[in-house]
């Protein structure tokens, strides 16, 4: 998975690539971990991300308790197999998806 | 289509999950799984692995199998070492998102612990065609075979072949019918009480939900009856308050009482039955976990009147021709003429109860009637079409949470009430069992209706949606009232021609029950509903 980061100011955007799975959903929680202090607006790009895991959805979780303390986070561009796994999930209620 | 049986063995690590859900999609998808079906799957092992990877650590050895068991699909993955369970058991709270996701498809998978090993087993429905499908197919072969033979088979044949062959065998799918019906209801009626005792024991809502119900259900199966009382000109034989009426009177209910718990299994009488199995059930339910063997054995049981009433469902299209045939030769389907009456009034109580319930949301929420008929109708169409609340069951879900707003905490009765809330099949029954009452010359009496109104409430709730189970219940109800064994072939056809208007105008009122429900606990998405 390719992990790209944009930040301005307070405002940070990952954007993904590729799968975030199992192997590779450590990769993004470090990168968050690293990544969140000082931040009050994620966006997590997920137009060119092809497959999501349970492992996935974990790490999504945790940036959301984590931006729940300190700002607001949003997710978009997602795909349709993306956005089926949200709504069969509950993450729709979870996430702010655009 | 034919499932091999594989055993891979793995040792768990992040890229090994990531390994074993592709093999688990890939069988799945093998199936002709639906996505979303296999989606919830995949994330919900996925889930599993990953809090026996937080227990266990990395490298311990997993092995997924797949295959088929008695022509069941089935996924099984084993790990050895010490008991833990994944499915009850986390390290976090971070996937219980994945507790209701295959409940919500019907499936539910079992974890064991057995010689050291963990195992957590699903078992999947085989994938097969509608059963409707043959349902129609056979009433069509019957009528053109039996019209056929008609025209160009002469009496003596026709008569030759009655006698050594269709009535032979009508005899003995009515034997198979009487037989199985008793034990399957039961079972269901049994595992219908533990299973609503559960859901009520889970919440006022859920306890909420099941006397709703209930009451509705008796409510319409009452319409039924007055309905069909004065449409269908009934033998009606009043029992009048004076000695020997009243003592009539209870005698009937005392003879509900059985001498024994065999009797009411060797005679086949539903009402005693349904008492032993309502007496037998709320028993489990106040010795609560203290049963938990029984429960498990009731569970098994229940299971095994499913498989039950699963092959009297795959046997029954060519039973249907025969006695198709059989009626069309005897000329004994005078009652067929006479069938557009309680076909009328079906569809007359349920259309108006459907749309008594839609302008009771409308008014309500305040949601203009068109659009809620909008949002309503493509999961409408999907179980009209498929007569079949399995196959229909993910476009009901996704009507239920993104078209009309129903929340999550209502959602947790869905498969519930999929299971128990069957008010357009209770007309069905209530309408045609009259009918049938009508044709056969049987003479009414309020005591004949309550036991009627009693039964058909109780049989059809305690029914699940299984191909077979229609059946059965009418067996188990005809048997009790007195009807004969013929009314069945009838009762066969309506069946096949209500099933597909029932199971949509079931799922239909089920829906705004729970919109209704989720406004009452506050938390209806009135801008899901509106929009």
């Amino acid at each position: 998975m390719t992990i790209t980061t944009t930040k301005d100011g307070g405002a940070l955007t990952i954007a993904l690539e590729g799968r975030l799975d199992t192997t590779t959903a450590p990769e993004l929680d470090e990168k968050l971990k690293d990544s969140l202090e000082g931040i009050t607006d994620l966006t997590l790009d997920m137009e060119k991300l092809e497959y999501l895991s349970s492992a996935g959805l974990r790490v999504l979780l945790l940036a959301q308790k984590a931006m729940n303390k300190q700002g607001s986070m949003v997710v978009k561009n997602v795909n349709e197999t993306i956005q089926e796994i949200f709504e069969i999930t509950g993450f729709v209620e979870i996430l702010t998806i655009q | 289509m034919k499932i091999e049986n594989t055993s891979t063995q793995y040792f768990l690590t992040a890229e090994a999950v990531d390994q074993i859900a592709e093999q688990i999609e890939s069988f799945l998808y093998g199936l002709e799984m639906e996505r979303a079906n296999v989606l919830r799957i995949r994330l919900s092992l996925e889930e599993a692995l990953l809090r026996w990877m937080d227990w266990f650590g990395e490298d311990v050895e997993v092995v997924l199998d797949t295959g088929s068991h008695w022509r069941n699909p089935f996924l099984r993955l084993e790990l050895a070492g010490e008991d833990y369970d994944p499915l009850s058991n986390a390290e976090t709270d971070l996937g219980e998102w994945s507790e209701t996701l295959l409940g919500g498809i019907g499936l539910s998978p079992r974890y064991s612990y057995h010689r050291g090993v963990n195992i957590l087993y699903l078992r999947l429905r085989r994938p097969r065609r509608n059963p409707a499908y043959y349902m129609l197919l056979s009433l069509g072969i019957g009528l053109l075979v039996g019209l056929a033979g008609i025209r160009i088979l002469p009496e003596s044949v026709q008569s030759a072949l009655i006698l050594t062959i269709l009535d032979p065998i009508e005899d003995v799918f009515f034997r198979i019918l009487n037989a199985t019906a008793g034990p399957v209801i039961f079972c269901t009626v049994l595992m219908a009480i533990c299973g609503a005792g559960s859901v009520a024991a889970s919440g006022k809502m859920g306890r909420k939900m099941l006397a709703r119900f209930v009451t509705i259900s008796t409510i319409l199966a009452v319409c039924a009856l007055v309905g069909s009382a004065l449409l269908f000109s009934l033998d009606y034989h009043s029992t009048t308050m004076n000695g020997n009426r009243i003592s009539n009177v209870l005698d009937f209910f005392l003879q509900i009482i059985p001498n024994d718990v065999l009797t009411p299994f060797i005679n086949g009488d539903t009402p005693q039955l349904l008492l032993v199995a309502v007496i037998l059930g709320n028993a489990i339910l106040v010795t609560g976990t203290h049963s938990g063997g029984l429960t498990a054995l009731i569970q098994q049981l229940n299971a095994v009147g499913m498989v039950l009433a699963d092959w009297v469902g795959r046997i029954s299209p060519f039973f249907i021709a025969i006695l198709l045939i059989l009626g069309l030769w005897n000329h004994s389907l005078q009652a067929v003429v006479g069938i557009w009456k309680p076909l009328l009034l079906f569809f007359a109580l349920t259309i108006l109860s459907l749309a008594a319930w839609m302008l009771r949301v409308s008014v309500s929420q305040k949601v203009p009637l068109k659009k809620l008929a909008k949002k309503m109708r493509p999961s409408f169409l999907v179980a009209l079409r498929t007569a079949s609340v399995d196959a229909a069951f993910g476009d009901n879900q996704l009507c239920c949470e993104k078209r009309l707003g129903v929340s999550r905490e209502s959602m947790q009765c869905l498969p519930m009430g999929t299971i128990l809330y069957m008010p357009a099949s209770t007309i069905a029954t209530m309408t045609f069992t009259l009918y049938a009452a009508k044709c056969y010359g049987i003479t009414i009496s309020e005591v004949w209706c309550v036991t009627a109104l009693a039964l058909t409430v109780t049989v059809i709730m305690a029914s699940p949606p299984v191909a077979g189970i229609g059946l059965l219940a009418y067996a188990a109800i005809f048997t009790r009232l007195g009807i004969p064994s013929d009314g069945l072939t009838i009762a066969l056809m309506a069946d096949i021609m209500f099933g597909f208007f029932c199971a949509a105008g079931n799922q239909a009122m089920l829906q705004l029950e729970l919109v209704l429900q989720s406004s009452r606990e506050g938390k209806l998405s009135l801008k899901t509903l509106r929009k």
